[in-house]
C-alpha cells in the first residue's frame, strides 16, 4: 500500500478540472483520456472507483450538467485519491467513497448504473476476461444432424421451454418500453440479458445459427441500453420480429421439422415468411388451411423440391405442411404454462393450512381424505421447487469457454440425488455458481503439464453435489486443483489493507479462508459481463446470507478446494419430533433423533466448569439447552425429558419439558429479519395455528460448545 | 373534487393511534389491516421490542412493540391493544410487519402544509423516525416515518447488540 496513482498525475488532473470549471471543455476530454490511462495502474478498487466516478462526472458535464454542482464531490474524490497515495485502506476512507456515491446518486438517479457500466468497460480494456469470447470453430457435428439426440435430453427441452418463456417476457417488456416517455432502464437491460442468455444456452447445445442471431441482437442492444433512451417503433418492430423468428425456430425444433430447420433463415427478409410458417400467426396472408386437399405422399414430394431449392420456404408448400402436421398426429408434448409465482405461493399456503388442520381430525372416515390431501400437499410443494440441474447448461458453457481460453481441460459433473430446491434459491444460486466454477478453472485447476507432473489426471474435475440433510440442503462444489494457499491469501489481504500483520500472524487456516469473502479482496471490482454488476466472493456470501444459508470453505494445498453451502429447506414437509419447552413448541428433524428419554436427577451429572452431561446406560452425553438460544444463563426449570440426538456421529441430549409426538410438519422459511438467528432453521404452523420453530441442531451444538468454552476460560 | 385535489386527498390520509398518551399517525397506504392482539410466539436473539411472531392466516410475521421501540416502558397488553399490520419494502421484497400500539384511533385527512418539523423528543426516538407534526384543534399528532423505523440498518445494528447481551 502506498503507491497507487502518482501524486504528480493527481496534481495534473486536479489542475485540469479547475480549467474545466473555467469553461475549457477540451480539458474535460483530456481528463477522461488520462483516467483511462491511469486506471490500469491503480492498486485498489477504491482508487479505480474514484477515477471512474470522475470520468462519469465529466460525462454528465458533456451531457449539459454544470460541473460546479458536482465540484464538491470532485474535491472529495481527489482527497480520497491523495490520501490513498500515502496511507493504507481504512474504514473511514471506504465510507467516504460510499458517501460520494450516495450524494452523486441523489443528484443523478442513473449515476450508479453509469458508474457500473463505465467500470465494466474499463475492466474489459485492462483485463482480458472471457467477457466477449470469440466462439471457436470446433469440429462439432452439425446441430441439426444431432437434433434427435438433443431431443432425448431433458435439459434441451427445458432450454426450449425457458427460451419460449423468455421470449414472451420480451414482448411484455417491449410493449412497456414502446413510446414510454419515462422508460425504466432496467427493462432494456432485461431484454439485453434475455438475448444474452439465449445466446449462451444456444451455444451450449451447438445451435450456432441461433447463437449468432442472438449475439447480433445482443450487440445492438448493448450500445442502446447505455444511452438510456427508450425505444422507438422501429426498434420495437425489430425486437418483435426477432422474438418471432426465434420463437418459430424453437417450435420447429420441438416438432423436429428437420428440413425446415436446415433452410431456416434468420435474416429479416424471412420474417414475413416466418409468420406464414407459424400456424399461430394471425397474419391475414396465411393461406386458408381447410382448403388443402393434398395427401401425405404429395407432401413428401414437395419437400424434396424445397431441399433442392435451398431458398426460404414459400407459401404453397406451407399449406400442405400445416395440414399434414395437424393430421399426422404428433405425440402430445408435456406443455409448460406460465403462472404468477404469487398465485402458487398462495395456493401452497392454503393447502398447507388444509393439511395441518386435517391432521388434527380423527376418524377412519377421514383416512382416505387425509391421504389425498397429503398427496395434494406434495404436488403443491413441487410447484414451488425445481431441480438444480437446470443450471447445468450454463455451467457447462462456462467450463468450455474458460477452459478453452486458459488451455485447460476440465470436466464438470453433477453427483448425488437430484433434489428439489425452491425456485428462488436456484435463481439466486445461478450467478454465484457460475462465478465459483469460473474461478476454479481460472485459478484452481492447473495446466495439463503441471497436473501430469503432480501425478494428477490431465483433465481437471469439478464436482457439484447436492443432498438433503435433516432440515437443510447441502450443496458442495469441489475442484481437484491446486487448492487455496494460506500464505498467498494472507499476503493479498495484507496488501489490500483488509487485515494487519498482527492479525494475519494469529490466523489459522480456516480464518484465512474467510478472508476471501471480504469485499475488496479480489482484483479491482470484478464485473460480470452480464449485468455489469460486480460478482465476487463477497457477493456469493451475501447471496448465501440472504437465503439464510451458510458457506464453509475447505481446502488442501495441492489437492483440492471445496465450497460447502448449506441452506434451510424452504419448501418441504419435514418429519420431526415435536417437543415442548416452556410455552413454545419446537421441531427436531427425525433423522437426527436417536431416542427419547425421561430425565431424572439421578442421571444428570455436572462436572465443574464443563458442560453438564447425562449418564445414558453408562455413556456420558453432553447436554444441550434450548435456553441457550434465548441467551438464558441459567435453566429456568427442571426439564423432565430429553431427546437424544446424533450429529456427525456424536451424541447429545436436548432437554425439553415434554415430548409431544412425531409428526410431519410443513416448513415455512423464517422472515428475512430473522436471518441472523443461530439455532433455528425454519418455522412451521401447527394445527390450531400455533407457531413452532425447527431446531438447527448443528448450530445449537456450536452455540453450547462455545458457551462452555467461554465458561472454562472465565473459570 | 378535481383530479389534483383528489390525488392530494388520497395521498394525505393517515391512521392515527396512541402510544403512551401521545397521538401518532402513519400513512394509510402502508396499512394492510388492524387486528386485536393475537398469540405471540417469542423469537430468540432479537431485541426486546421485537416481541416475536404471529400467525396471520398462514403467514408468519414479526411483531414490534412500538412503545418499547421508542423507549417507553412496557405496558401490559389489554383488550384495547391493537396490532397494525404494515407493508414495507425490505431488500426489494414487500414484507409485512405488525406494530403493537396502545389503541388505534381514526383515519385522518391531513394537509401536507400543516406538517411542521418537530423538536427533539427523546434520545430513543431517532429524528429519522419522525416526518413531522401537526395540529387538529387541541390535538397534537406526530407523523411517523415507518420506513426508517423498520429499516434494515436499524434491525442489523440492534441485532448485534442483542447478541452481545445474550
Amino acid at each position: 500500500m502506498g503507491n497507487g496513482v502518482p501524486i504528480k498525475r493527481l496534481d495534473d488532473l486536479a489542475l485540469s478540472f479547475n480549467n474545466c470549471l473555467d469553461g475549457d471543455m477540451v480539458q474535460a476530454l483530456n481528463i477522461q483520456e488520462a483516467i483511462e490511462e491511469i486506471y490500469p495502474i491503480t492498486e485498489t478498487s477504491i482508487e479505480g472507483n474514484c477515477l471512474a466516478m470522475l470520468h462519469v462526472i465529466l460525462d454528465y458535464v458533456f451531457d449539459g450538467y454544470n460541473l460546479e454542482d458536482m465540484m464538491e464531490e470532485v474535491n472529495q474524490l481527489f482527497e480520497i485519491l491523495i490520501y490513498l497515495n500515502d496511507n493504507e485502506l481504512s474504514d473511514p476512507i471506504i465510507s467516504d467513497e460510499k458517501a460520494v456515491i450516495a450524494t452523486l446518486s441523489k443528484k443523478h438517479t442513473d449515476f450508479p448504473e453509469k458508474l457500473d457500466d463505465y467500470i465494466s468497460k474499463l475492466e474489459k480494456g485492462t483485463d482480458a476476461k472471457e467477457a466477449e469470447l470469440k466462439v471457436p470453430e470446433i469440429n462439432k457435428p452439425d446441430f441439426i444432424d444431432d437434433l434427435d439426440s438433443h431431443l432425448e435430453n431433458e435439459t434441451f427441452h427445458i432450454f426450449m421451454n425457458d427460451t419460449l418463456e423468455r421470449l414472451l417476457q420480451i414482448e411484455e417488456l417491449v410493449l412497456r418500453l414502446e413510446g414510454n416517455e419515462t422508460p425504466d432502464p432496467e427493462d432494456l437491460n432485461h431484454i439485453f440479458r434475455i438475448f444474452h442468455t439465449i445466446k449462451g444456452e444456444a451455444g451450449f447445445f451447438g445451435a450456432k445459427e441461433l447463437m449468432n442471431f442472438a449475439h447480433e441482437i445482443e450487440s445492438n442492444l448493448d450500445g442502446l441500453r447505455k444511452k438510456h433512451t427508450g425505444i422507438d417503433k422501429h426498434l420495437s418492430d425489430e425486437l418483435f420480429d426477432a422474438k418471432d423468428i426465434i420463437e418459430t425456430y424453437i417450435h420447429l425444433l420441438q416438432d423436429r421439422e428437420i428440413e425446415k430447420l436446415r433452410n431456416y433463415c434468420f435474416t429479416e427478409d424471412c420474417v414475413k415468411l416466418a409468420k406464414l410458417n407459424n400456424p399461430e400467426s394471425h397474419d391475414d396472408t396465411v393461406p386458408n388451411i381447410e382448403e388443402s386437399e393434398t395427401t401425405e405422399s404429395e407432401y413428401v414430394e414437395e419437400t424434396e423440391d424445397i431441399d433442392a431449392d435451398k431458398t426460404p420456404l414459400t407459401g404453397n408448400a406451407d399449406k400442405q405442411t400445416v395440414t399434414n402436421r395437424a393430421t399426422r398426429g404428433k405425440p402430445k408434448k408435456d406443455e409448460f404454462i406460465r403462472v404468477r409465482a404469487s398465485h402458487i405461493a398462495e395456493l401452497n399456503d392454503r393447502i398447507q393450512e388444509l393439511w395441518i388442520t386435517e391432521n388434527q381430525l380423527e376418524g377412519e372416515f377421514l383416512r382416505d381424505v387425509k391421504k389425498i390431501t397429503k398427496e395434494v400437499q406434495y404436488l403443491a410443494m413441487k410447484l414451488r421447487t425445481g431441480s438444480l440441474r437446470k443450471l447445468e447448461p450454463r455451467l457447462q458453457r462456462i467450463v468450455r469457454d474458460v477452459g478453452y481460453k486458459t488451455n485447460r481441460d476440465v470436466q464438470l459433473s453433477f453427483v448425488g440425488e437430484d433434489i428439489e430446491v425452491d425456485r428462488n434459491l436456484i435463481e439466486a444460486l445461478e450467478e454465484p455458481l457460475l462465478h465459483i466454477v469460473r474461478n476454479s478453472i481460472d485459478h484452481g485447476i492447473e495446466d495439463p503439464a503441471e497436473r501430469e507432473r503432480q501425478g494428477k489426471p490431465k483433465t481437471g474435475s469439478i464436482t457439484i453435489s447436492s443432498s438433503r440433510k435433516g432440515s437443510r440442503i447441502q450443496l458442495t462444489i469441489k475442484d481437484d486443483g491446486r487448492g487455496l494457499q494460506v500464505s498467498k491469501i494472507k499476503a493479498r489481504a495484507l496488501e489490500r489493507g483488509i487485515i494487519t500483520k498482527e492479525i494475519a500472524d494469529k490466523m489459522n487456516k480456516e480464518e484465512a479462508f474467510q478472508l476471501i469473502f471480504e469485499p475488496g479482496f479480489s482484483t479491482a471490482s470484478q464485473v460480470s459481463d452480464l449485468s455489469g454488476r460486480g460478482v465476487g466472493m463477497d457477493v456469493v456470501r451475501d447471496m448465501a446470507e440472504q437465503n439464510n444459508g451458510r458457506i464453509l470453505i475447505e481446502s488442501e494445498e495441492g489437492k483440492h478446494s471445496t465450497i460447502h453451502f448449506s441452506f434451510p429447506l424452504n419448501t418441504a414437509i419435514l418429519e420431526g419430533m415435536v417437543v415442548q419447552y416452556d410455552a413454545n413448541h419446537f421441531v427436531i428433524p427425525v433423522n437426527e433423533v436417536v431416542e427419547c428419554i425421561e430425565v431424572t436427577s439421578k442421571i444428570m451429572r455436572s462436572v465443574k466448569h464443563e458442560l453438564p452431561v447425562i449418564n445414558l446406560r453408562d455413556k456420558f452425553i453432553p447436554v444441550l439447552r434450548i435456553g441457550d438460544l434465548f441467551g438464558e444463563k441459567v435453566e429456568k426449570a427442571m426439564r423432565r425429558s430429553a431427546v437424544i440426538l446424533n450429529s456427525h456421529n456424536k451424541m447429545y441430549a436436548l432437554l425439553v419439558d415434554k415430548i409431544i409426538q412425531k409428526n410431519e410438519v410443513a416448513i415455512k422459511p423464517l422472515s428475512k429479519q430473522f436471518r441472523h438467528i443461530r439455532g433455528l432453521s425454519s418455522a412451521t404452523i401447527f394445527s390450531g395455528g400455533k407457531i413452532g420453530f425447527v431446531i438447527d441442531t448443528e448450530e445449537l451444538i456450536r452455540a453450547s460448545l462455545t458457551k462452555a468454552r467461554i465458561k472454562q476460560e472465565e473459570a | 373534487m378535481n383530479e389534483q385535489s383528489r390525488k392530494n386527498a388520497i395521498g394525505s390520509r393517515y391512521l392515527s393511534f396512541i402510544l403512551d398518551d401521545e397521538e401518532y399517525c402513519i400513512e394509510i397506504q402502508q396499512v394492510r389491516e388492524i387486528k386485536a392482539l393475537p398469540e405471540i410466539t417469542p423469537v430468540p436473539q432479537t431485541p426486546e421490542y421485537i416481541r416475536g411472531v404471529i400467525n396471520l392466516r398462514g403467514k408468519i410475521i414479526p411483531i414490534v412493540d412500538l412503545r418499547m421501540r421508542f423507549g417507553f416502558p412496557h405496558k401490559e397488553y389489554n383488550a384495547r391493544t391493537s396490532v397494525i399490520i404494515v407493508e414495507y419494502e425490505y431488500e426489494k421484497d414487500i414484507t409485512l410487519i405488525g406494530l403493537i400500539v396502545d389503541v388505534t384511533n381514526e383515519v385522518l385527512y391531513l394537509d401536507q402544509e400543516n406538517i411542521n418539523s418537530v423538536p427533539y423528543i427523546n434520545e430513543k426516538i431517532n429524528e429519522d423516525f419522525i416526518d413531522g407534526m401537526t395540529n387538529i384543534g387541541e390535538r397534537v399528532i406526530i407523523k411517523l416515518n415507518i420506513h426508517s423505523i423498520l429499516s434494515a440498518t436499524e434491525m442489523k445494528a440492534l441485532h448485534s447488540t442483542a447478541n452481545e447481551e445474550a
